[in-house]
């Protein structure tokens, strides 16, 4: 179905959304900026946002990608905590694997003088 | 629906039992039976063949005798076929599949096979299950299928008797009725009836076997599977049914068009009328549509304590919970919560003493909505110059370069789109959409925010607009939606509040760290590649009275130093000045035709003085830092490091020469005493060896774009 | 879709009602976010401010801004 592929979200004029405030909207913001996303399986993206749908479906571009792993030490029973990373210059995120959004505190560093 | 759609009896004939189960145009075939049942040919009744008919109560189930021997127009019919021809003497064409199969063992196979074995095998298991009663000559067993038969016909090589001429059902038919017309035929028919009804009793019983053998499920597959065949426009050639039958039951046998096209005839014509088969399709289609359509409804809903749940589908995703479509502005008890982050429209920013959405991050994403809202406008200004051509007359489009012809545009489109279309038609339409334009337009003004100039609350909100990436990188775009007014308002607002811009702020990278940060950088590309341009173009066209009112504007309201140390503040100083300088060379070429005034020329000079004042003892630190230092080597590798950015301080030195242009004599010697280490330092650099080729003549170039500004060159530097 | 009008309280009028306000919000795998809710669609997306992380009770993380997708949410709740 077409609403299964991410569209270009800029390119689709939306319908009157700016006088009804939707979670969406505030993700529209962040077009061409950059976000984090926490997904499933303990994974999480920094990336420049390009596009996105309702699923929130996302590309992303010039991708940081980390990975936690924690396993319990076989013997010392304490949890041992290794986390991997890797770049990815374009990235399709499909939406169903997404938890969370954010954008960190301070990182638009463009509002104060 | 049945189970056999199509009324094929798709068990094999050797799988048959001597009680087929019956099917749709099994009457018919029992009205023809009944017909011959009724009408013995007292010649062929003597003539049977009454040998092997021991078996006959098993096979049916009553008297042998009672079994009308004239059931027999298979095998045994063969030798009486002169008979029946005299009977009925005519010519025919269409060959009944038994019967001739039977009587023609090879020719059975002929094109006509496939008809009789689907259309008539009812008849085939009935006559096979007498075959027992009439096998000719030269078969000892019994054969289960015709298939059987024929082997055996092919193998004993010499059929009983072939006839020269072959009848078509009818023909028999009609011959045995007319011999027939004087029979008692009541008896028979009671007869007859009894059989038929033990007939049914064991094929009912038969099926029965059968029953829960498929689950629902199969059912509804394979019954997909059938009325899917009745949505193409040729349902028998698509059959896979019948396809498959024919080959399996015919190998080797080529499926002539001819065969298909006789089978759609025989059921089109007998068992399913055209009419029918038409309505049949259209209930289909129908009901495939309703299908289609259904998902779309309201998802199933529950209304219960938690409110109204809905189920949710593959088609209908899960909606948890309704939540009323504005929240923002339903009154009540939220009132008190909603925000408008859309009442600063006006101009006057007001949402900062809004109590939910103060703090710089609510500051910031005002500003993203702003920019979201000037894309939507953008686009849809795109869309109607891509979709509607003849754009409409619009007052403020003097900057479009259509809008010459704007006017005649709709007046041309209405004579072409002929009589029918009065003058008035398309005249509210054309007017609706400048209209729209007009608005859209306004909106886009007003979003930008770009008016008053100065503004209470800091930074100015067109500053804002721009401190975003994607702000500044729309500015191109909106300046086609522009007037010239506005235009040059926009540059004001920038020139006014230019110390605010991100781009300033990496000056303080370059007294910290020496380097700016990869935003920052990224950020003055942005705004050189995007906003820088179009400002270029108004300040390009500006007469000397707007550079000087730009000029007083910047001194009067920035930092002028803060902004000069980086690259976009020392790019915008750059155009500025030298469009002024233009104009006074252009003046002191062209006195007296030129619009420039004498006041002028001279508020430029005090303009150019004040600000080479306030730059005085700056201008060597207007180079980024660590750009010749070939003391402090630093990894040639890493990227981000001015160092090995080619031409990294083109920009300043670019900025040094204009400056030098319209310096008096005694600013260039302070000019020049600022720079002349760092001007010293590049030739020395260059002529060490210190750059490889190509950067050692860049550094020289750009030295001399100075040194040329003041009448030198590099090389007499290098020969002292 | 539902109508506010009828005197019932539906979780709709409980979630107007909360909007601005401080929230708490559970996801399915248990970890907890409070903030202000800023507003939320019929999938149950949420869109928090001034957002706190809480892991096994916990604070792991703040956010200026934060989007969760609707799927994960366990609950929302009031506080204070």
């Amino acid at each position: 179905m077409a609403d299964s592929t991410p569209v270009d979200v800029p390119a689709a004029p939306a319908t009157a959304t700016h006088s009804v405030e939707q979670p969406l909207d505030l993700v529209r913001l962040s077009l061409d900026e950059n976000v984090y996303v926490k997904l499933r399986g303990d994974r999480e993206l920094r990336g420049k946002l390009h596009a996105f749908d309702q699923h929130l479906n996302m590309v992303l571009g010039d991708v940081e990608e980390n990975i936690t792993n924690v396993e319990l030490h076989p013997e010392t029973k304490e949890e041992v905590v290794t986390t991997a990373t890797r770049r990815v210059d374009m990235l399709f995120v499909r939406g169903d694997g997404v938890i969370l959004w954010y954008k960190p505190i301070g990182s638009s560093g463009a509002t104060v003088v | 629906m049945a189970d056999s759609f199509f009324g094929f009896n798709t068990t094999l004939p050797r799988d048959a039992s001597p009680a087929p189960i019956s099917f749709g145009d099994s009457d018919d075939i029992d009205a023809r039976l009944e017909g011959q049942e009724r009408t013995p040919n007292p010649d062929l009744v003597n003539k049977l063949d009454e040998a092997n008919d021991d078996l006959n109560d098993e096979t049916f189930g009553c008297a042998a005798e009672d079994v009308s021997k004239d059931f027999d127009f298979a095998g045994n019919t063969n030798s009486h076929a002169k008979e029946l021809l005299g009977a009925a003497e005519r010519p025919q064409s269409t060959l009944s599949g038994i019967y001739h199969s039977r009587g023609n063992g090879q020719n059975a196979y002929d094109a006509p096979a496939p008809l009789a074995n689907f259309a008539s095998s009812d008849t085939t298991a009935r006559l096979r299950g007498r075959s027992p009663l009439t096998l000719p000559p030269g078969f000892d067993q019994p054969t289960m299928g015709l298939r059987a038969t024929s082997d055996n016909i092919n193998a004993s090589g010499a059929p009983a008797a072939i006839p020269k001429k072959m009848l078509s059902m009818e023909e028999v038919e009609r011959a045995l009725i007319e011999s027939a017309k004087s029979s008692n035929a009541d008896r028979e028919r009671q007869r007859v009836r009894e059989q038929r009804r033990v007939e049914r009793e064991r094929r009912m019983a038969n099926m029965a076997r059968y029953n829960n053998l498929m689950t629902r499920a199969d059912k509804n597959f394979v019954q997909r599977v059938q009325i899917s065949q009745l949505l193409t426009d040729d349902p028998y050639a698509d059959d896979f049914y019948c396809q498959m039958y024919t080959v399996v039951r015919n190998p080797g046998l080529s499926m002539g068009h001819n065969a298909l096209g006789e089978m759609a005839e025989h059921y089109g014509g007998r068992h399913m009328n055209r009419g029918g088969m038409h309505r049949l399709q259209q209930q289909i289609q129908r009901m495939v549509s309703d299908a289609k359509r259904k998902p779309k409804g309201p998802a199933k809903m529950v209304e219960g304590a938690l409110g109204a749940i809905s189920f949710h589908s593959v088609r209908n995703p899960k909606q948890a919970i309704s939540v009323a479509g504005k929240p923002v502005s339903t009154s009540g008890p939220g009132a008190g919560v909603a925000r408008g982050r859309r009442e600063s429209q006006t101009g006057q920013s007001t949402s900062m003493s809004d109590s939910s959405t103060q703090g710089p991050s609510a500051d910031r994403r005002q500003t993203l909505m702003r920019v979201e809202q000037a894309f939507r406008c953008i686009l849809k200004l795109e869309e109607q110059l891509r979709t509607k051509k003849p754009f409409p007359g619009d007052v403020n489009s003097q900057n479009l370069a259509p809008a010459g012809q704007n006017n005649a545009a709709p007046e041309r489109d209405d004579s072409a789109t002929g009589p029918e279309q009065a003058s008035t038609g398309n005249f509210p339409e054309s007017t609706a959409l400048a209209s729209e334009t007009e608005s859209l337009r306004q909106e886009l003004w007003d979003t930008l925010e770009v008016v008053p100039p100065v503004s209470d609350t800091l930074p100015h909100p067109l500053i804002r607009f721009l401190s975003v990436s994607k702000g500044k990188k729309l500015i191109p775009r909106t300046f086609h939606y522009l007037s010239p007014n506005q235009a040059m308002d926009f540059v004001t607002a920038l020139v006014a509040n230019f110390e605010s811009m991100d781009v300033c702020r990496g000056s303080f990278g370059f007294g910290l760290g020496g380097t700016l940060s990869t935003t920052q950088s990224e950020e003055t590309m942005v705004f050189l590649n995007a906003v820088l341009p179009p400002v270029v173009a108004v300040v390009g066209d500006a007469p000397l009275s707007t550079v000087n009112a730009l000029l007083t504007t910047l001194l009067l309201r920035n930092n002028v130093p803060w902004i000069a140390r980086s690259k976009a503040g020392l790019a915008l100083l750059t155009v500025l000045i030298s469009r002024g300088e233009m104009l006074k060379q252009q003046s002191l070429t062209f006195a007296g035709a030129t619009v420039t005034s004498q006041e002028q020329l001279v508020e430029f000079t005090a303009l150019f003085n004040q600000l080479f004042n306030v730059l005085q003892s700056h201008f060597s630190n207007l180079f980024p830092p660590t750009s010749g230092n070939g003391a402090s080597p630093v990894p040639d590798s890493f990227g981000p490091h001015q160092h090995t950015v080619p031409n990294h301080d083109l920009y300043v030195w670019q900025f040094l020469a204009t400056v030098a242009v319209g310096a008096s004599p005694d600013q260039q010697h302070i000019l020049v005493s600022e720079v002349r280490e760092k001007v010293m330092e590049q030739v020395a650099l260059a002529s060490n060896h210190h750059f490889a080729g190509p950067k050692s003549e860049m550094a020289i170039a750009n030295v001399n774009l100075l040194l040329h500004a003041l009448g030198l060159d590099a090389s007499q530097l290098l020969s002292h | 879709m539902a109508d506010v009008a009828t005197p019932k309280k539906t979780p709709t009028d409980f979630l107007n009602v909360i909007l601005g306000q401080s929230v708490v919000v559970k996801l399915n795998s248990g970890i907890v976010y409070k903030g202000v809710l800023a507003c939320l669609d019929g999938y149950m997306n949420i869109a928090l401010e001034q957002t706190e992380e809480y892991a096994n009770g916990q604070l792991k993380n703040k956010y200026g801004d934060a989007f969760i997708r609707g799927n994960n949410v366990l609950y929302i709740s009031a506080t204070e």
